[in-house]
């Protein structure tokens, strides 16, 4: 098999898998959601690339990985990683924050992304005679990127909020169709798992993205994406991994070692289950 | 365990495992000994990075391995790159085991005492003198030296360098093991009690060989361009050790650290 590229955020990156190890210098964030590049150290990052996902299933099917360089992220970035990976040969300085890499398509067999948060990426509007990013969540609408402008353009526009939440979901989900079919078109195939539901509906509602959603098989039942299976299994998360740790677990909510095993097995199973049509 | 970094040459670096990738982007080499860095592709190097014996080493011991991303090199290199570690991004309790592959030995640094002064050298004497007035050549003529007393001395200074590096880092609690790629230097470590319960015998097929290059000999197909096995009639022109050659000089370090570790 050719390589495998993954896009995905923190839960991708494998962020607080180096507690796993026996290293030293481990430390552990302030609160589970926060993360410190000064506390996490080199070799803590080759740990980490050593029990991740994506080097899991690249073991199995006998191939290489990659993935971008920093931690964190959305689909803004995923996507543009792709770009620079694929498309930015004669620029090898572009985008050295996600990758100093470049690949062409025939050497990849499998494009694998991890859906993070959908409203940690760029809602686009135009406003003012110019087209501008917006950052805002649902739950907490009244702090945010350019929300000032932003709700200036719904009222212009005769929208409310909600309905603003709709059409974000409706352009995500365009934007992930689109790159998909444009990486399909180059020969790559495309895969998708999620960690939140903003997508499903659109997702399990279009028959190109359905065949290539991947959800998450575990102990006889099926969760359909990462956060649902941290709700029901708490080992599932760094935190929640008392059967590893002891009583006192690192406090990071990212998942553990045996979730990653989980998403490589389902990965795998839908790899393989392909391979034998 | 903690991480094992892999000091070495081309050989460590991986260089022609990429051939066994069959991407479409593989160029083939003109000539064995030519390295273009340019025709080599990210792909390709990841791929590499895959079948080498170091991570072939490190994912047996579920944990990470460090390599120099340079390809080619000397011990002197070698021990640079590790010094260099422990002054920027690691602590000596990153790792717990050093894999030191022995290259060409003859491509390290000589060093000499001519007139009171001390100098370094990779001027070779079995080299046509480019440099005739080079105070190397003053000292090897005034001492009357030939050709095996500087590769004696040669080798001898070059091992003394070794023992002292590698009992520097097991003072810091880093093991280490040795393998090689030429013949050369074995009397010289096996001489050496501390470096020879360090070396590291490749095993195959039930048969032992102190050398790379003595396994190579044996069997054709642990060199790429030997590979018939794997490559059929066209194997690529290149002397490096092949994906089961990796394979073998792993499973012999595997199985030195595994009884260094009693596991």
């Amino acid at each position: 098999m050719k390589g495998l590229v993954f896009g995905g955020c923190s839960f991708t990156w494998g962020q607080g898998l180096y507690f796993y190890s026996d290293l030293p210098r481990l430390k552990e964030p302030d609160q589970p959601y926060a993360y410190k590049g000064e506390l996490v150290q080199e070799s803590h990052i080759l740990y980490k690339e050593t029990i991740r996902y994506p080097r899991l299933v690249a073991n199995h099917f006998n191939t290489f990985e990659t993935f971008k360089l920093g931690n964190g992220g959305s689909e803004d970035e995923t996507f543009e990683f792709l770009d620079v990976l694929f498309h930015k040969k004669d620029n090898p300085t572009y985008g050295s924050n996600l990758t100093a890499e470049r690949m062409d398509y025939s050497e990849v067999e499998y494009i694998i992304v991890q859906l993070s948060q959908l409203w940690r990426n760029k809602y686009y509007f135009e406003y003012n005679g110019y087209r501008q990013p917006s950052m805002l969540w649902p739950n907490n609408h009244d702090i945010g990127h350019n929300q000032e402008n932003l709700f200036n353009w719904l009222i212009e526009n005769n929208l409310t909020f909600d309905e603003w939440v709709v059409l974000h979901k409706e352009v995500q989900y365009l934007r992930l169709k689109k790159e998909f079919e444009f990486y399909e078109s180059k020969g790559i195939k495309c895969r998708v798992l999620a960690w939140e539901d903003d997508l499903l509906n659109h997702i399990f509602n279009d028959e190109f993205l359905k065949e290539r959603f991947i959800p998450l098989d575990y102990n006889g039942n099926t969760f359909n994406t990462i956060g649902e299976l941290h709700n029901t299994h708490k080992d599932m998360t760094i935190e929640g991994d008392y059967k590893y740790f002891g009583k006192k677990t690192p406090s990071d909510h990212h998942p553990s070692k045996k979730c990653h095993e989980l998403i490589a097995e389902n990965i795998i199973n839908k790899i393989n289950k392909e391979l034998l049509k | 365990m903690n991480g094992i970094v892999f000091l070495g040459c081309s050989f460590t670096w991986g260089q022609g495992l990429y051939f066994y990738s069959g991407l479409d982007t593989l160029k083939l080499p003109d000539n064995e000994y030519m390295f273009n860095q340019n025709e080599v592709t990210h792909a390709h190097i990841m791929y590499k990075n895959k079948f080498r014996f170091a991570r072939l080493v490190a994912d047996e011991f579920k944990t990470f391995e460090l390599c120099k991303n340079i390809n080619g090199g000397c011990e002197d290199h070698s021990f640079k790159f590790l010094d260099k570690l422990f002054i920027t991004n690691y602590c000596y309790d990153d790792f717990d085991y050093i894999v030191l592959q022995i290259s060409h030995i003859f491509r390290n640094d000589f060093e000499f005492e001519y007139n009171g002064k001390i100098y370094n050298t990779n001027l070779d004497p079995r080299h046509e003198r480019n440099e005739p007035d080079n105070s190397f050549y003053k000292w090897y003529d005034s001492n009357n030296i030939t050709e095996d007393i500087w590769k004696d001395m040669f080798i001898k200074q070059q091992v003394e360098k070794i023992h002292k590096k590698i009992e520097f880092y097991e003072r810091k609690g880093i093991k280490s093991k040795i393998i090689t790629w030429q013949e050369d230097v074995i009397p010289y470590i096996k001489n050496d009690l501390f470096l020879n319960e360090k070396f590291v015998i490749l095993e195959y097929n039930n048969k032992f060989y102190e050398s790379i290059s003595l396994l190579q000999k044996e069997y054709q197909n642990m060199t790429i361009k030997y590979d018939y096995d794997f490559f059929g009639d066209n194997p690529p022109l290149d002397h490096h050790p092949s994906k089961l050659c990796h394979e073998v000089i792993a499973n012999s370090l595997i199985k030195s650290i595994k009884e260094t570790e009693k596991i």
